[in-house]
């Protein structure tokens, strides 16, 4: 169970994600485990070549959401730290989008917290992404669709080919 | 003539999209739920969408999700969410 001091830091930023200063804020002396997931634009998607993503927020709500997963994920683990950035506007292949880095005393509970804050991130945060081809732009719906992932529900489902956890 | 009460209505992605606007302010009758706010609103968008919400939209009041019926106080925010695709 996270210590009563668990430390939890959500941003929404329109730069680049600092990644060492997330994990600065996360780690605390007690902590041997700092596990960070960086999600970045890729080159493809869907048979598509993408050459850029745009990402738009609901902003108020996109942190209160973030804050509340933060919330419930460093109560469900024995993460002491969390800290969730997403970042929004135009960004372009090999750029961050997403930065997750939980820390705790071991890696086992660093890596369940860190999983499961970016799964919940997917699944409920408003934030939407149109992707940028060659033959124009769409609104990227997750494949795993709305529908199937209620709010507030935690253990999103993961797909099969998932290594589980471990990357 | 029944007082109405404000109610603002926020639309995001392909929703804001087709209505050529993220923010619509809307004067619904008194016990108005998050479905009546959107039957209103296409009626005024019909580029949004149909009389029912669709399956894959979902709603917040006030920057968190509710459900489709329940009370919508003066004042408040409704925004609808159509599928996210955050990281």
């Amino acid at each position: 169970m996270a210590t009563p001091s668990a430390r939890l830091l959500v941003s929404l930023t329109d730069g680049v994600i600092d990644a060492r200063e997330l994990e600065e804020f996360a780690r605390g002396d007690g902590d041997g485990a700092v596990c960070t997931f960086t999600g970045v634009v890729r080159d493809h998607n869907e048979g598509r070549a993408v050459t850029r993503l745009e990402y738009e927020a609901y902003p108020a709500m996109a942190e209160s959401e973030m804050r509340r997963i933060g919330t419930e994920v460093l109560a469900a683990t024995g993460a002491d730290g969390l800290a969730i950035a997403h970042r929004v506007g135009s960004l372009a292949v090999g750029e961050p989008s997403v930065v997750v880095t939980a820390a705790a005393a071991h890696r086992a509970d660093a890596f369940a917290a860190c999983r499961r804050a970016i799964d919940e991130l997917k699944a409920r945060v408003p934030i939407w992404k149109r992707e940028h081809t060659a033959d124009g732009a769409v609104w990227v719906a997750d494949a795993r669709g709305g529908h199937e992932a209620h709010p507030g529900q935690a253990g999103v489902t993961v797909p099969p080919s998932d290594p589980g956890g471990l990357s | 003539m029944a007082a109405t009460m404000p109610v603002r209505v926020l639309l995001f992605a392909r929703l804001r999209e087709a209505a050529g606007r993220r923010e619509i302010d809307l004067a619904m009758p008194p016990g108005a739920t998050p479905r009546d706010v959107w039957a209103a609103l296409v009626e005024l968008h019909p580029a949004v969408g149909s009389a029912e919400p669709p399956p894959e939209v979902r709603v917040a009041l006030d920057e968190a999700y509710c459900g489709w019926s329940v009370a919508v106080a003066a004042g408040s925010t409704v925004a609808f969410i159509p599928p996210v695709a955050g990281g």
